[in-house]
């Protein structure tokens, strides 16, 4: 670097009206995101969860009335009851399974997986409307399911 | 029978589900629900009851939980094809002619078969054993064929189980027999005989015994549903009617028509479970005894409310047989103390037809269309 280049640095302010702009524009935006994620997520208790493999969904559980839908057998295996807990098994496609534990109280988790980072194993638990657990090596996403505001009591 | 008891204990406990309150007589009560999943042939089936939140409740709940077991496993031990001494299998074994003895289930559903039998025409046959196998359905494969089996098998199948009118049912001091017909059909130098598959009945018959077994618990609110196929449906609890929401054929997990239940017996039946395809032709599970081949009369689905499970359990797969038009006219002749709903796959899309009274139902599927009215509890096609 010249001494040129040198002197004009040691003479040139610290921050300029620009930079200072492009900081508060930055922190504005750290804070509107943050308010937008967590100041409005839905902290609602957990009505439902739905399990989707690629398009479909092969499970529901409805915490309200108790009631579990297995909607596809082939990919579904109820492994344990409780009063308080349900552990279910996800089969995506041969050889591949998550573990899904569902507390009975309003919270669900995935708590084995042999996909390949477990990803979904780490994911925090759901307990409100707001979680999601993906395992996208297996296509696999446990959401909240309160799709419909009148869910029918039978489906035949 | 091991298959039954092992999956049910190791799929269910029974789990409190739903506190609630009404009031009955001016009191608030407290209700509560239990539930129970059963695993049996090859389906799961859910109760749920709601009574008051007692302890003699959950303890008559144990306890029916427990019956309905023991009736599960004694229709899957009777009717089961997989369950080596069932009477399905003894009779499917017996030779052409023998007269073979059965057990009051396999007596009770035969004679239930019979009489659907009869009143459809032969739409509902349980005979079509060997072309339900031909065509890939109940085989222990884990896939479905990549071909279809030679119109002539198919011919000689058909004459096996047209001969199903000849079947005959006795009871002789206590004891149960069926009467082998004897047609008989060589195929490849083996003579094959007349042989039975109770699917389309059974779970029916299972859902009339356990409605039983929860009357006679005084249970009046709940239900049990057998694999979505057949349900005893009491009342609900708070609302005094369920909402029913009828599964649509077309779109897996979707729905196409919600009505009003309660206190009554409920069977359906459809093309979209148990189906595969070839050159773009769906060939289902359900067998049109008119042709011995997967049926491809447009009717996607048909449900029946009313009268006896077993009954419109054979009555749906009888009424996917027959096609639109002479459903309607059997539906208009024969069923006029059901309620029935059926599904037209059309061209221009999908049809709902049906003897509900307009504003009894409500139509939720993408492309259905309600394309009946009812006059005088008469089904009057295209007149919506």
């Amino acid at each position: 670097m010249s001494l040129k280049k040198i002197e004009q640095v040691k003479t040139d302010k610290g921050f300029k009206i620009w930079d200072i702009l492009i900081y508060a524009l930055i922190a504005i935006t750290v804070v509107a995101l943050f308010i937008s994620v967590f100041a409005t997520r839905d902290k609602s208790p957990l009505k439902g969860i739905r399990v989707v493999v690629v398009n479909d969904t092969v499970f529901e559980y409805d915490f309200e009335s108790g009631e579990q839908n297995v909607l596809d057998s082939s990919r579904v295996e109820i492994a344990e009851e409780t009063s308080d807990s349900l552990k279910i098994i996800i089969k995506p496609n041969k050889d591949e399974y998550n573990t899904v534990l569902i507390n009975k109280s309003g919270s669900v988790k995935i708590t084995e997986a042999n996909c390949r980072r477990r990803d979904c194993v780490y994911t925090s638990e759901i307990k409100d409307n707001s979680g999601v657990i993906f395992c996208l090596s297996h296509a696999v996403k446990i959401e909240p399911y309160d799709v419909q505001l009148d869910p029918p009591d039978i489906i035949m | 029978m091991k298959k039954i008891l092992a999956c049910t204990l190791a799929a269910v406990a029974a789990s409190a589900m739903l506190a609630g309150c009404n009031k009955d007589g001016g009191k608030e009560k407290e209700y509560k629900s239990y539930g129970y999943t059963y695993f049996a042939m090859n389906t799961t089936a859910s109760l749920v009851i709601t009574d008051e939140d007692t302890s003699e409740f959950k303890s008559a709940f144990d306890s029916i939980c427990g019956k309905i077991l023991d009736e599960l496993t004694t229709v899957n031990n009777s009717l089961s094809p997989s369950v080596k001494n069932s009477a399905v299998n003894a009779f499917n074994a017996a030779a052409a002619g023998e007269k073979v003895q059965i057990d009051q289930t396999a007596y009770s559903v035969l004679n239930t078969a019979k009489e659907v039998y009869t009143l459809t025409d032969g739409a509902y046959n349980p005979a079509v054993y060997y072309n339900v196998l031909a065509y890939g359905f109940n085989t222990q494969s884990a896939q479905y064929p990549q071909t279809l089996p030679s119109d002539e098998l198919i011919e000689k199948y058909n004459i096996l189980s047209s001969a199903f009118g000849d079947l005959k049912l006795s009871e002789e001091d206590g004891k149960y027999y069926a009467q082998k017909p004897t047609a008989t059909v060589e195929i490849e130098g083996v003579t094959y005989s007349l042989k039975l598959d109770l699917g389309g009945i059974g779970k029916g018959y299972a859902v009339d015994r356990i409605n039983s077994i929860i009357d006679s618990y005084g249970f009046k609110y709940g239900n049990f549903n057998f694999g979505a196929s057949s349900i005893a449906c009491k009342r609900h609890y708070k609302n005094g009617e369920y909402s029913m929401a009828f599964t649509n054929p077309r779109e897996y997990g979707g729905m196409y028509l919600t009505t009003k239940v309660s206190d009554t017996l409920i069977s359906t039946s459809g093309d979209y479970e148990q189906a595969y395809f070839i050159d773009g032709k769906r060939y289902c599970h359900i067998i049109d005894p008119a042709t011995g081949k997967p049926v491809q009369t447009g009717i996607m689905s048909a449900t029946v409310i009313g009268g006896t499970a077993a009954e419109d359990d054979a009555l749906t797969t009888a009424i996917m047989c027959m096609g639109k038009q002479k459903a309607v006219e059997f539906i208009n002749e024969k069923l006029t103390d059901r309620k029935v709903v059926f599904t037209f796959e059309d061209d221009g899309g999908y049809q709902i037809i049906t003897n509900i009274l307009d504003g009894g139902y409500e139509v939720t599927g993408d492309g259905f269309t309600v394309v009946s009215s009812v006059s005088d509890g008469k089904i009057i096609l295209g007149a919506k």
